[in-house]
């Protein structure tokens, strides 16, 4: 990834340019110590004088702030601008001042919008941190003069808490009153700068030292950078929070949010006081101490899937490299690239105001989208569909670019939505709602809900679906909470039956659906693990660990991600940022092939060649869950589970095919659908007999009460397992049953002998 | 003390290229040392050669250095510096250096603005290439440098017949404003020469962009049109597909017809050479039927010339011994009648002779002919031709 620099020559302050900020994707906004604030339009290639603000005001700091009022296309803009002379100013959109406010002693050396635009923070060379309501009115004294200039102060994300800079300190304080901040020492020189990414949480800061360092929302060190020449004067977090950019005297320097640097570049500028990122995250401005203003645009963006490569070469062409036939095509469009997505064969080139869908097969015909609001933040692909994340809607289009569905929950606003919180699965999208972050919403393509969201105990981090499978029920929705525990749930699910939730697995810092099958990799602790079949867990949680494989993870390094899990390759990148290819056992992929197809020969064939005991579990689950009892015979007794075998053996020498049917249901842990086919053949006794057996006492009372059959036999076992337990009946409906029933324990053995007598002779 | 003072003073020392990192806080308490070293180093980057104070240990020593920077800047630069404040060393005394600094700066950033505009490119590319083109340039030089100072020294031998030509025009009176004239003139010409080669230069780069551009266009052009080409390429027309079956089935037909066309002409070969294999046996049959009916007539010949024996074997008996002497196995009963042998060697001879002729019938009735005029007996000829025709007609089919 590079910047492309540019200044523009069409107009230029006469001082130092002290701040910098977006107004919407083409319009740059910057003031200087000239009392100019200019209007720079990067399209037309003209500036424009806004106002001039009075001579005793020097800016320093600048934010500004557009918030939705009622409608949709009514929107406010209210500029932020603290100056030297201890004041703050809120400045409308025509450029008059709108209320001055004594704020500090000395400079108010910064200033800042909450994100949710209700309040406001300065911090100054007293000391002080304060915060304001939106009309300037003093709310609360954050922080009391501590003789220590605040140079710079982040809010975050939720309002809640004020990062500011003391000296060579950090401080995180949160607002609610008599609570603990947490202080650390971040640089041996003074902070100068410090930013606060919204999306995962990082800090960056920068100072005096030379350095900027990147932090955790915990303070804990992520990373901290070699030496620079001068102080680091500037820091901004990209929109999307993967990118940060740093400025320094005559430097420039993009890094990826892992702290390692993309690209450095030595303009001949000055300091940079202030950089900017525009809202679609492909551009910066900056503000330079030689009176100039620089524009930089990202190139270099760079895509990768299967045997396809997409680069991004300028600002408006996109080259597409294929690596096996080595042949290349250059793609051209007459707007601005702000997003590409390239998987499932196909890629997605999002500009300004449209989108071009081209398949791998063929890039000279696009399928040509005009979105509906021209801000792409988030582009989502799956095997056949694909999601637009714009400002204030999500859209569902399918490859033939036409639109499917518009989906809405209460609490969705995609403005902010993290692109880690939301994933598209075949005809499914799963997303952490905003509101309550232990929500998770499900629903399918067409934007109907499916049987409500997954409530979870605590804070949802990450969300992913399963991508492969023959039918909605395959699909399988797998999430990382705050405590890094890895949960796995289904998604669809049969009629009568509830969702299940399971814990797979613990301290993941990443994990990855494969792209085609249902295989999860997930990065633990200092280990990369690779669940075969997570589908297990809901079938024989003894096994999970036998269908696991993992994987030492030394070679990867340190706080190592994962990128890709296409076909048998994952992609992991080091913190260094070094992408690493580790290969996975292609068997896996066939097992999951010749399961689908009920290819049981063929994969008994296969397990025998590779002889691994992962498969061999693996095959064993699937065969059960698919009722082939010869199959999962054969795999139970190669992996040694010989209760199994024996139970299998068992089943075989049962000649009503339900009951068969109906105990390899309970052997796969399906006792609802045990109980569902054998009452579906009229077998009531089995299904009874099943239930007690399950020790599922009440369901098993409910469907002899509701028979009006064996109610007797349900009360006879009921009391000699209390009566085994040595505790006195607690269940009401037991209780009041006892009463009016009297049971004659001979009776009832004879009755159940009947029962199977007469099964036998029905067969 | 302002923090913009602060913020700005940094920067210009930086840029200017101070040898240590100035903080913000570094002027928050009193901190000679450092405003001295500034100073100092402040002065010296005005004039190297300027002559200050330099030593700052003793309280003596700084009153001095302040004073004589003051002094000097007052001097040099018309510059009046608070010398109290200066000595006070904190945040104000940041007041007077940005003072200083910002002279420079100014100078430092009109420098770098000329420089850039002037020669960009070429301090953009600092490394051997450049080198090497110097030195290049240099060998030239020097090369030029010998060839000019061999042209000199022809020149200077030439300078003794010229001083007296020169003397001469020198003495020539010259009218004033004829030259004048003549100077305008031509100067207004070479003006006008250079205007409009300069306007030829400035075409030539308005075309020749317009030459770039079109040549891009038509290269994107050529581009675009080959990757549709090559789409069509991958394109099948509709009946492609019948096409393609036809022409498989046109091939099948093609080679049956050549199968069937090859059995015909080895059939007509072969019905040929039956015909010629018809025709040999044919005459072969003719050339023995016409033995038998020479043999027939020789029979007829010898009962009639038994008859006339005394009258013709003396006149006859030579030429019919030659003939006799080649066919001798042929004819051995012949041999032993003397008289049958003078009328065969007749015969025979006239039958050499006519079998170049093809046409039998036609030969046959010769034959008849002659022997009717040789031997005037037309009854019984007559009655074996018409025996051998008869047998011709069997033996055509």
């Amino acid at each position: 990834m590079q910047l492309k620099i540019e200044f523009p020559r069409y107009a230029e302050h006469s001082d130092i340019v002290s701040c910098v900020s977006w107004n919407n994707t083409e319009e740059v906004l910057s003031c200087g110590d000239d009392h100019l604030l200019m209007k720079w339009n990067l399209i037309t290639g003209d500036s424009q004088k806004v106002c001039e603000l009075p001579n005793e005001v020097f800016p320093l700091d600048f934010h500004s702030f557009s918030r939705n009022i009622g409608g949709r296309k009514q929107t406010q803009e209210q500029l932020l601008i603290t100056s030297s002379d201890g004041r703050f100013h809120l400045v409308g959109k025509s450029g008059r001042i709108e209320k001055s406010v004594d704020a500090h002693k000395g400079a108010v050396l910064v200033g800042q919008w909450s994100p949710d635009g209700s309040s406001l923070l300065t911090g100054g060379e007293d000391g002080n941190l304060k915060i304001w309501s939106r009309s300037g009115m003093l709310r609360s004294l954050a922080v009391q003069g501590t003789g220590v200039p605040v140079y710079s102060a982040f809010w975050s994300s939720d309002s809640t808490q004020v990062l500011y800079t003391q000296g060579k300190h950090l401080v995180i304080k949160p607002l609610t009153p008599n609570s603990k901040s947490n202080r650390w020492k971040a640089h041996d020189g003074l902070i100068l700068k410090v930013a606060w990414d919204h999306v995962n949480g990082r800090i960056i800061s920068g100072g005096e030292d030379c350095r900027y360092k990147v932090w955790d929302m915990y303070g804990t060190p992520i990373f901290s950078s070699l030496l620079h020449e001068h102080s680091i004067t500037s820091l901004a977090w990209s929109p999307s929070g993967d990118l940060f950019a740093v400025g320094s005297f005559n430097t420039i320097r993009l890094c990826d949010k892992s702290g390692w640097s993309h690209c450095l570049e030595k303009p001949a500028t000055g300091s940079l006081y202030c950089i900017a990122w525009s809202t679609d995250g492909t551009q910066l401005a900056a503000g330079c101490a030689n009176h100039k203003l620089l524009l930089a645009h990202i190139i270099g963006r760079k895509v990768e899937w299967g045997q396809f490569e997409g680069l991004t070469t300028g600002r408006k062409s996109v080259v597409v490299h294929d690596v096996l036939s080595d042949g290349s095509d250059a793609l051209e469009f007459s707007e601005r690239v702000i997003h590409l997505a390239l998987a499932y064969k196909h890629l997605v080139v999002v500009t300004t105001t449209q989108a071009y869908i081209y398949s791998t097969s063929n890039f000279n015909t696009p399928i040509i989208i005009d979105l509906r609001e021209g801000s792409v933040s988030n582009v989502l692909l799956s095997d056949k569909h694909l999601v637009l994340v714009e400002r204030t809607s999500l859209s569902v289009y399918n490859f033939e670019g036409r639109l499917l569905s518009s989906p809405r929950w209460a609490s969705l606003n995609t403005a902010t939505l993290n692109p880690s919180h939301i994933t598209l699965g075949p005809d499914t999208i799963a997303a952490r709602d905003q509101a309550d972050e232990r929500l998770i919403q499900v629903l399918d393509i067409s934007g109907k809900d499916i049987g409500g969201p997954i409530q979870h105990s605590c804070g949802v981090m990450e969300v992913g679906l399963s991508q492969g499978g023959k039918t909605n029920l395959d699909i399988l929705l797998a999430f990382v909470d705050k405590t890094r525990d890895l949960f796995i749930s289904t998604v669809y699910t049969r009629p009568t039956a509830f969702r299940r939730i399971d814990k797979l697995g613990s301290i993941v810092q990443s994990f990855k659906w494969n792209s085609a099958l249902n295989i999860i990799a997930a990065m633990q602790d200092s280990s990369l693990i690779l669940w075969y079949y997570p589908f297990i867990l809901f079938v024989d949680k003894r096994m999970t660990k036998k269908t696991a494989v993992i994987k030492d993870a030394s070679e990867f390094g340190h706080r190592p991600r994962l990128m890709s899990f296409v076909d048998n390759y994952i992609g992991i990148q080091r913190s260094d940022g070094a992408i690493i290819n580790s290969g996975v056992s292609p068997y896996v992929g066939l097992l999951h092939g010749y399961a689908s197809t009920n290819g049981w020969k063929e994969a008994l064939r296969l397990c025998r060649m590779v002889q691994d005991e992962a498969l061999w579990s693996c095959l064993a689950i699937m065969a059960t869950q698919a009722k082939d009892i010869e199959t999962a015979e054969t795999a139970y007794a190669a992996i040694n589970f010989y209760d199994k075998v024996l139970y299998i053996q068992h089943i075989k020498q049962n000649p009503i095919k339900a009951v068969r049917l109906a105990e390899m249901s309970l052997l796969g842990g399906n006792i609802q659908e045990a109980e569902m086919i054998l009452l579906q053949n009229g077998m009531i006794f089995r299904a009874i007999m099943s239930n007690i057996n399950t020790h599922n006492w009440e369901r098993a009372l409910e469907i002899a009460v509701r028979h009006k059959t064996h109610i007797d036999t349900v009360l006879y076992y009921r009391e000699k397992f209390m009566e085994r337990l040595e505790k006195p009946e607690t269940n009401e409906k037991f209780k009041e049953l006892r009463a009016n029933v009297d049971i004659n324990a001979e009776q009832v053995e004879k009755k159940v002998a009947k029962e199977y007598e007469m099964e036998k002779e029905k067969s | 003390m302002s923090y913009r003072d602060l913020r700005n003073f940094t920067e210009m020392i930086r840029s200017l290229g101070f040898v240590r990192l100035v903080s913000m806080e570094n002027f928050r308490t009193p901190n000679f040392n450092l405003v001295a070293d500034i100073l100092i180093w402040l002065i010296k980057r005005f004039d190297p050669e300027a002559n200050i104070h330099e030593e700052y240990t003793s309280e003596q020593d700084r009153v001095l250095l302040v004073r004589s920077a003051a002094e000097f800047m007052a001097l040099r630069a018309n510059l009046i510096l608070n010398t109290k404040r200066l000595y006070q060393a904190d945040g104000f005394s940041v007041k007077e250096l940005l003072k200083i600094a910002t002279l420079l700066y100014q100078a430092q950033q009109a420098n770098i603005d000329d420089e850039q505009n002037l020669n960009r490119p070429a301090t953009d590319m600092i490394d051997i290439n450049s080198h090497i083109e110097e030195l290049k340039l240099s060998r030239e030089l020097a090369t030029q440098v010998t060839t000019k100072g061999a042209s000199i020294y022809e020149s200077l031998g030439k300078e003794v017949e010229l001083k007296e030509e020169r003397y001469q025009s020198v003495s020539n009176f010259l009218e004033l404003n004829k030259v004048e004239k003549a100077l305008k003139e031509t100067n207004f010409a070479t003006k006008q020469n250079i205007e409009s080669t300069k306007g030829f230069i400035e075409n030539v780069a308005a075309t020749e962009n317009s030459l770039d551009s079109k040549i891009e266009k038509k290269k994107s052009e050529l581009e675009r049109n080959q990757k549709r080409l090559q789409t069509l390429k991958k394109v099948r027309p509709a009946f492609l597909e019948e096409f393609e079956k036809l022409e498989v089935d046109l091939q099948m037909l093609y080679k049956d017809y050549i199968n069937k066309t090859r059995c015909l002409c080895y059939l007509e070969q072969v019905q040929e050479e039956n015909a010629i294999a018809e025709q040999e046996r044919m005459f072969k049959r003719q050339r023995e039927t016409r033995k038998m009916m020479e043999e027939l007539q020789l029979e007829d010949a010898r009962k009639l010339m038994e008859d006339d024996e005394s009258l013709d074997v003396l006149a006859d008996n030579v030429p019919q011994k030659a003939v006799g002497r080649l066919r001798t196995a042929t004819a051995a009963r012949a041999r032993l009648a003397t008289g049958r042998k003078k009328v065969y060697g007749g015969m025979n001879a006239d039958d050499d002779s006519n079998s170049l002729d093809s046409d039998s019938e036609f030969f046959l009735d010769d034959v008849d002919g002659e022997d009717s005029s040789i031997l005037g007996s037309n009854d019984d000829l007559k009655g074996i031709a018409s025996e051998s025709k008869s047998d011709q007609s069997d033996d055509d089919f």
